[in-house]
């Protein structure tokens, strides 16, 4: 009969599809992989892309800064030291660096790494047919005509940076740049392979076989959605300082709790900790490491006209009412996390002796000052004639990590302003539209510098800038900021944006920043040598080893 | 011929069907603010403007909808990843679906099996404590979500024995993956849960009308076995309407099994269809959705025209 043999028909196929269970490589033990030199950690999803031109997320970056090397590499201490090139020279203006590269650096399938495969990548990085994300960084870097091409109004053989034979790049720029040697460890300058994306145009990248670095590890395994595997590459110049023979994510699992049942049964052997498993983790009283993310969170403030925080006296209020400590501590309570009274993170460089931009621009008041805020509150109201402060917003958005710091803000400012605060929570992409449209009083936002220098933070203010959310507009912070950015003596340059970014938060309190967020996680107990670093390759196995003892 | 014509206005409403579904995600994505190229941080205007044209997101929204439906009725083509670049989401589907396929043949294999044992049972023993348990399951299987029966599985079967009992995690139920038989048995008892549930009530209710029908009652008073009685005369006619289920439940446990590969970390299209709605990647919402949505169709259309087939009553009133 017609309908019973097509029951049989679909149930064959069924079972065939069951039985047929395509044999994805199992992973090994932890017992196994400590032999065997490798290491199991998780990421919640794919690299969105492995062409380094394009990387524009922390995953790709992670993965990216495992296969390749750009011309300059950070350090285990996040020093800027040589990587791809063995040296360079800076001009005495500071507006050229010639960089020799290394004779033995090679690529992956063993062909020497030229200048010309830097020019190559530094040009398709500003083609503006290219549409990399991070293109712009280039023009920060100040390289000679990088703006004008991005914008379409030179060509891109224009651009100052260029191969002088095999082995010697040269990069001019318009204006000296104190971080430029730090922004060539950035994954966007890595060498890119013409042949490469010859051979494969669209699909270059999009798999495994199209992937070839020059850097420690080649990726040798790459199934989407499920798996990722990179193996030491022994073409890489400095094999013998890499230790680890493998790193591997054995599976992408998105669910936190997966990742931390995953790691408590060996599966893998590092964790990133949410809220909720770091209080299991604390409850069953296991080894907590933490470091300080490399973002800062504030709550941006509208001054665009007819907000409530135009006025400048409610602004100062907020400023001086929040409790910080309680925030950081009792409410989100994430070990790492640091109290933040300024724009720019602790971490940043001075660029003069080891000095970091924090010890030169000290910034900070009184905590929680709630008698100095209902003062201010008091001669609004008295000033404005008004019983009571008009009812305000504060947008956030629907991750634990906007939500909770929002709804804490919402009761905790509406004790002190004595009105009613709404919290408007949505989600992740909402929200980023919703701020770039002006569409709220005060927003909870966390941001994170594009680069290794302090300007990266500051600059987000100007007038002019796209990602200046809130409208602040001050002519004496713009021209401090604009100031800083030819300013060749790196004491001056950092004392000027210290000056900048304090008419910013304490004179005229345009933003008021909270909170340097951290990070809990765990980690085998045997597996030394992981490295965590502030922008770039994180988490950073290259010279990760299993202590055998 | 009454039937070929049966067939045809079957098939054309099933084209239209999908066709709107299709339309609906369209628009239904764009709608939603931001586009796959929104971030928190603004991407120059130039640069933006260049990866706009580049994806075709800068024509008008009614060329985009005409290309893109011309795209997928004509060329079956739906397009390339906005995440993960140089990614065709004709690959995406053809990779993650057996492995969603897998799991799901797994769970509703199971869950019928149990379903019906639990369901004959029941119907024998009407009204005892056997059949209440049965039907007190059937409640909680329909009533609580599958995924809340994931996390409770990996927790108490895959993570305690290891972490308290010392058991060794290598031979041990793995609590998250996939690839080997082991890895079916928690994702596919959890999501099979809500399959018995369906199965155990349905056997139930049919075993209790047959049983009552005059010619149980004759094969009674021949004398004929219980165990005959259940399987040759009253399992047969009470299993077709069960089989006609077992398809869209197929797709439904497919499509509901989201979150529990999450859980899992089971890379099938759960967490495909999870990513791509978070990051508003047009392209990959709309392959899965008309992907699952067609194949859902196509089990209907399939089911309709057997019934059609052996039923010719049907045929009349469709």
């Amino acid at each position: 009969m017609f309908g019973n043999a097509f029951l049989t028909t679909l149930f064959s196929i069924g079972f065939g599809l069951l039985i047929s269970s395509q044999a994805l490589a199992q992973g090994k033990t932890r017992d196994e992989r400590i032999k065997a030199g490798e290491v199991y950690i998780n990421f919640e999803d794919e690299p969105p892309s492995m062409d380094p031109t394009k990387q524009a997320d922390a995953i790709s970056a992670m993965w990216l800064g495992h296969l390749y090397e750009g011309l300059i590499v950070r350090d285990k201490n996040g020093k800027s030291i040589p990587g791809a090139a063995e040296r360079y020279e800076v001009s005495a203006d500071g507006k050229t660096y010639t960089f020799h590269l290394r004779k033995n650096a090679k690529w992956h399938d063993g062909k020497p790494v030229t200048a010309s495969d830097f020019e190559f990548a530094f040009r398709r990085l500003v083609n503006p047919k290219f549409g990399s994300e991070y293109a712009y960084i280039a023009a920060v870097g100040q390289i000679e005509n990088a703006a004008a091409i991005l914008k379409g109004k030179k060509p891109v053989s224009d651009l100052g940076a260029r191969a002088r034979d095999s082995s010697t790049f040269e990069i001019k720029l318009s204006n000296p740049v104190f971080f430029f040697p730090s922004l060539m460890s950035f994954s966007v300058f890595y060498p890119v392979r013409a042949d490469l994306t010859q051979k494969y145009q669209d699909k270059f990248a999009a798999n495994a076989e199209s992937v070839i670095g020059n850097g420690p590890f080649k990726l040798t395994r790459w199934i989407h959605d499920s798996s990722m595997r990179i193996e030491k590459a022994d073409t890489y110049w400095n094999a013998k300082e890499i230790t680890m023979n493998a790193i591997e994510a054995p599976m992408m699992l998105k669910d936190d709790g997966a990742a931390y049942n995953l790691f408590l049964t060996g599966g893998i052997d590092y964790v990133i900790l949410d809220r909720d498993r770091l209080r299991i983790a604390q409850k069953e009283k296991r080894a907590i490491h933490n470091f300080s993310d490399d973002s800062v969170n504030w709550l941006e403030i509208n001054h665009r006209s007819g907000r409530l925080f135009q006025n400048e006296k409610l602004r100062h209020a907020l400023r001086l009412a929040i409790n910080r400590a309680e925030l950081s501590d009792k409410v989100i309570g994430i070990p790492g996390g640091k109290i933040a009274f300024g724009v720019v993170p602790d971490y940043m460089p001075a660029w003069e002796n080891g000095k970091t931009y924090r010890k030169e621009n000290p910034l900070n008041w009184k905590d929680a000052d709630i008698t100095e805020a209902k003062h201010l509150i008091k001669s609004y109201l008295s000033e404005t004639r008004q019983s009571k402060v008009p009812p305000f917003e504060i947008l956030g958005d629907t991750t634990v990590k906007g939500k909770l710091p929002v709804e804490y803000l919402q009761s905790y400012l509406s004790r002190v302003f004595e009105t009613t605060v709404t919290a408007n929570l949505v989600p992740y992409r909402t929200h980023s539209q919703l701020m770039r449209d002006g569409e709220f009083d005060l927003a909870w936002i966390g941001w994170a510098p594009d680069y290794y220098d302090s300007m990266s933070m500051v600059e987000r203010f100007l007038s002019e800038n796209e990602n200046n959310y809130g409208n602040f507009s001050n002519a004496k912070f713009d021209s401090l900021v604009k100031q800083a950015r030819t300013e060749a003596n790196p004491a001056k340059r950092t004392q000027l944006l210290g000056q900048a970014e304090h008419i910013l938060v304490l004179e005229k309190a345009g933003v008021v920043p909270c909170y340097q967020p951290g990070r809990a996680y765990l980690i085998s107990d045997v597996l030394e040598g992981y490295v965590h670093k502030n922008l770039g390759i994180d988490p950073d196995f290259r010279f990760a080893k299993w202590n055998k003892k | 011929m009454v039937l070929f014509r049966y067939i045809m206005r079957r098939m054309v409403l099933a084209i239209a069907t999908i066709f709107t579904l299709a339309t609906l995600t369209f628009f239904l994505t764009r709608i939603a603010p931001g586009d796959p190229f929104t971030k928190t941080k603004e991407i120059p205007a130039e640069t933006m403007a260049n990866l706009r044209a580049k994806y075709g997101l800068d024509q008008h929204i009614m060329v985009q909808y005409g290309i893109q439906m011309k795209q997928i009725f004509f060329h079956f083509d739906f397009g390339t990843s906005f995440r993960t670049i140089g990614r065709d989401v004709n690959t995406i589907i053809e990779e993650q679906f057996p492995v969603s396929a897998k799991l799901g043949v797994f769970a509703v294999a199971l869950g019928t099996i149990i379903g019906m044992g639990l369901g004959i049972i029941a119907a024998l023993y009407r009204n005892s404590v056997i059949d209440r348990f049965a039907m007190l399951l059937c409640v909680l299987g329909l009533a609580l979500p599958g995924f809340l029966f994931s996390y409770l599985f990996q927790y108490f079967i895959a993570v305690v024995p290891v972490t308290q009992f010392n058991m060794n995690p290598d031979t041990w139920v793995p609590a998250v993956g996939w690839g080997t038989w082991k890895h079916y048995l928690l994702p596919g008892i959890s999501l099979s849960l809500g399959v018995v549930a369906t199965i155990t009530r349905m056997t139930r209710s049919q075993m209790v009308d047959v049983q009552f029908s005059d010619y149980v009652k004759t094969a009674k008073a021949k004398g004929v076995s219980t165990a005959r009685l259940v399987v040759v005369h009253e399992l047969r006619n009470a299993i077709l309407p069960i089989l006609t289920i077992l398809g869209p439940l197929l797709v439904g446990t497919m499509m509901g099994a989201l979150i529990t590969e999450n859980i899992f970390g089971i890379p099938g299209l759960g967490r495909v269809i999870l990513n791509a709605v978070v990051n508003s990647d047009y392209n990959v919402i709309m392959g899965v959705t008309i992907f699952e949505g067609a194949f859902l169709v196509l089990i209907i259309l399939a089911t309709d025209i057997l019934y059609g087939i052996i039923d010719p009553r049907i045929r009349v009133s469709a």
